[in-house]
């Protein structure tokens, strides 16, 4: 009993500690900011799936929330066939991209270079290798950086195709944090947002882009049967992504 | 059945309906308006919440009794924001609500306190911050009022959207053993929507302190 109550306390404390997302708005001016350095790992080489609001979570909601342990149990092998399905999805539709040599990274830095140029900015790269798991990049810091340069970490958690529900259709998604850093003291975010492509619930401060609604597909079958499709909703998928991230540096 | 003995079904009936008013429409003119030639700071709203908090969001709804100004000639309504103390401590998220057909217009700008601009943002500077189609930014220290008006541009354009949102609902399962009990499900809803820009609607500042609290930086 006195572990349960002090649990609560934990889980009340935990609760009571958590805070909104805040942004950290650019203001060109005042950072006297005129080249980006970006870190050229934005995507992950293989694309993602996204399943929300499935029948397999429904299932195990309800047994799970009836049954007890027993109910658990069968709740943990509903979600475990869920996730078996989804894989099997998500490579099917990998090989699908596979056939039109697709390649997001190219795609999305082809279109951010271009839009931060035509926004002013000189550019440059830098070659930054992010762990698999999509973490955050800890950027050293460089006394002797270019003044007026920053550094510009894009960062898909996660993209691809997305199904919310099992009356929707898969269509493309890009869910990405992005932040501007001083090289010299990179503690010091210059901006700092996050960039969603057909976001679910989409938050107060963060931006957000509706959806093409014609690159749409019932099912994957649909979608290995017109590959050509499903890569060019994608592809504009993470040039709106790169857009927007360009956006935010105006 | 005589008819009087339906009365109370159609009374029940009746009871069980509730008056939804339909959606507000956009209003793309202004008409039969005084408008000023500068907009006045006498009665702005204000930022700093009543009650100490590190986030606030205050909502303002422009309608048909909203002061109005000149813009190029055209009239804008528009609506002043009063900032707190330490401006430059808080992170505004500013625009136009997105309704279910309309959104407001919104052009924003930073001023002084005598009314002079510091700082506006440009129609491409507006972008979809979930939902609102608004201005990010950190105000400066001098700043002293945020000044939102309709956008005579940018009224009467269309936006559209594709959307796409969970809906939840609660069910009850019986269970001999235990009475049973309820349970949530969750299902996808996707549609598109269209809506219009408008001098009328509901201007959205979600203001965050960045320290402390809004208009107490060194508050804990």
């Amino acid at each position: 009993m006195k572990k349960l109550v002090a649990s609560l306390i934990a889980l009340a404390s935990v609760t009571g500690c958590a805070t909104a997302y805040q942004p950290t708005p650019f203001d060109r001016q005042a950072s006297g900011v005129t080249k980006i350095v970006i870190i050229s790992d934005a995507l992950a080489d293989e694309v993602g799936t996204r399943k929300l609001a499935t029948n397999g979570q429904n299932i195990t909601s309800a047994v799970a929330s009836q049954f007890g342990l027993a109910g658990l149990v069968v709740a943990a092998a509903a979600a475990g066939v869920e996730a078996s399905i989804e894989s099997g999805q998500r490579n099917r539709i990998r090989a699908a991209l596979a056939t039109q040599n697709f390649n997001g990274e190219a795609i999305f830095d082809a279109a951010l270079e271009k839009a931060l140029t035509d926004n002013g900015f000189a550019i440059a790269s830098t070659d930054v290798t992010r762990k698999p798991n999509r973490m955050e990049i800890v950027i050293p810091p460089n006394p002797t950086a270019e003044a007026g340069s920053a550094i510009l970490d894009a960062n898909a958690m996660n993209y691809g195709y997305q199904l919310v529900g099992g009356t929707t259709q898969w269509r493309p998604f890009v869910a990405m944090t992005v932040r501007l850093v001083d090289p010299k003291d990179p503690k010091k975010l210059l901006m700092d947002n996050a960039v969603t492509y057909n976001p679910v619930g989409p938050t107060q401060v963060t931006v957000s882009i509706a959806p093409d609604e014609k690159y749409a597909f019932q099912k994957i079958e649909d979608l290995e049967a017109d590959p050509v499709r499903a890569a060019e909703g994608l592809k504009a998928a993470i040039e709106a992504a790169a857009l927007a991230t360009a956006n935010l540096l105006r | 059945m005589k008819a009087s003995a339906y009365v109370p079904f159609v009374l029940l009936l009746g009871a069980c309906v509730s008056d939804v008013p339909p959606p507000a429409i956009p209003v793309v003119e202004i008409i039969g308006k005084s408008c000023t030639e500068t907009p006045s700071r006498a009665l702005p709203v204000a930022l700093t919440p009543k009650r100490k908090a590190a986030t606030s969001n205050v909502v303002s709804v422009v309608g048909p009794t909203s002061p109005c100004t000149k813009v190029d000639g055209k009239a804008s309504n528009y609506v002043v924001f009063e900032l707190p103390a330490a401006p430059q401590n808080h992170t505004l998220t500013v625009g136009g609500a997105k309704e279910s057909l309309r959104a407001f217009a919104p052009s924003v700008s930073i001023l002084d306190g005598n009314g002079a601009t510091l700082r506006s943002f440009p129609k491409d500077r507006l972008t979809n911050f979930g939902t609102t189609f608004s201005v990010q930014f950190r105000p400066s220290p001098e700043a002293r009022y945020v000044l939102v008006q309709s956008d005579p541009a940018l009224v009467g354009t269309v936006m559209s959207a594709f959307e796409t949102n969970i809906v939840t609902n609660t069910n009850y399962a019986y269970n001999p053993y235990n009475g049973g009990g309820s349970y949530t499900t969750v299902r996808g809803r996707e549609g598109g929507t269209t809506r219009s820009f408008s001098h009328e609607g509901s201007v959205v500042v979600y203001i965050q302190a960045v320290t402390g609290k809004i208009g107490l930086p060194d508050d804990k």
